[in-house]
């Protein structure tokens, strides 16, 4: 029996792994850089919209494999905590679905036309400095978030394949060999 | 009683004529300009505000900046060693940003730019203008000084410029 996610499942989430660390190094970059190099921040800051963008795609397109007829989903493993893993896979696909929105409104609530990749414009809101600050702080606040609940889905796999020998890091597998249950 | 009216008219003249000199105009960047508020950081940098005297007077008239205001910040790693100049204008009643080298030639073109307005977002009760305050005060009370407990280059916390200006 084949245990592990769909191909495309994998290349998604793999896909959202790298686009998490380029932004996370994007944001760290651009608070050094701000002040010595403020063009080049700025490029950064450019740069942190456009993959902010592709994130959410991605993550309406996992979740449409995910919810969707094709089954790309692997069968349930064995855990410990039923409970705790729902909430955070749960969690992580609402925090990545949030950072780009309330990204996206800290900016367009100041007029701020955003354009993805220097070509694609989304349009500005009407002008409410306060819409942006609680978007601000949102964004700050689920980027927190989304760190702890990176932290404990890591750990979480980490335990359930040493501690519950389940097969679970071979789910997400790009290659390799398929393990059978 | 006039002798109190004549006291307090002097009084008020020698006030202001204080708080005017506190506030000198100084020709910076090929524009006259009024140095209104100082922050230091934690860490030895500082940053000084510059603004025109013609916003001085709408500030303290409690008036909203108008298109055309420009407010500069020069960055100072240590004192005298003058880094980047940030500076922002009002046009068409949104916030553009710019920046040049305080060492070079002065480029005073502004445009919207993201890295600007995301930190400036947190300052929307000040009209994003962190030193707004600083501005409202500085024809009374002359040139604000403000201590930041961030070092480094995390923006200081709005409270900072709203209840912690020495003048």
């Amino acid at each position: 029996m084949n245990d592990r996610h769909g191909p495309w499942l994998r290349l998604a989430h793999w896909t959202t792994v790298s686009l998490v660390a380029a932004q996370c190094t994007l944001a760290g970059l651009n608070a050094l850089l701000y002040e010595p190099r403020p063009v080049l921040a700025e490029a950064l800051v450019q740069a942190h919209i456009s993959l902010g963008l592709l994130i959410l795609v991605l993550t309406l397109a996992r979740l449409a494999i995910r919810l969707g007829p094709s089954g790309q989903a692997a069968p349930a493993v064995r855990t410990g905590l039923p409970g705790l893993v729902g909430v955070v896979h749960s969690g992580l696909y609402i925090v990545l679905l949030l950072l780009p929105v309330t990204g996206y409104v800290k900016l367009a609530a100041l007029g701020y036309e955003i354009r993805l990749f220097s070509a694609l414009s989304l349009p500005a809101l009407p002008f409410d400095p306060w819409l942006s600050s609680l978007a601000r702080v949102a964004h700050v606040y689920l980027s927190a978030t989304l760190g702890v609940l990176v932290a404990v889905h890591v750990v979480g796999a980490l335990l359930h394949r040493h501690l519950f020998g389940s097969p679970i890091l071979s789910r997400m597998a790009i290659a390799g060999r398929r393990s059978r249950e | 009683m006039q002798r109190v009216i004549v006291l307090l008219c002097i009084g008020l003249v020698a006030y202001s004529a204080r708080a005017d000199t506190a506030l000198q105009t100084i020709e910076r960047y090929g524009v006259p300009l009024v140095a209104y508020a100082q922050v230091d950081r934690s860490d030895g940098t500082s940053r000084r505000m510059l603004t025109t005297r013609q916003t001085i007077d709408q500030a303290a008239a409690g008036e909203a900046l108008p298109d055309g205001t420009r407010i500069l910040m020069e960055t100072y790693y240590r004192p005298g060693d003058l880094s980047t100049v940030f500076h922002m204008q009002k046009v068409d009643g949104r916030w553009q940003y710019g920046s040049f080298n305080g060492l070079g030639t002065p480029n005073l073109e502004t445009r919207p730019q993201a890295s600007c307005l995301s930190c400036h977002a947190q300052a929307a009760d000040t009209g994003l203008v962190f030193t707004r305050p600083a501005l409202d005060a500085a024809r009374a009370f002359g040139k604000s000084r403000f201590t930041c407990d961030r070092g480094g280059r995390s923006p200081c916390a709005l409270q900072v410029y709203l209840e912690g200006a020495e003048r």
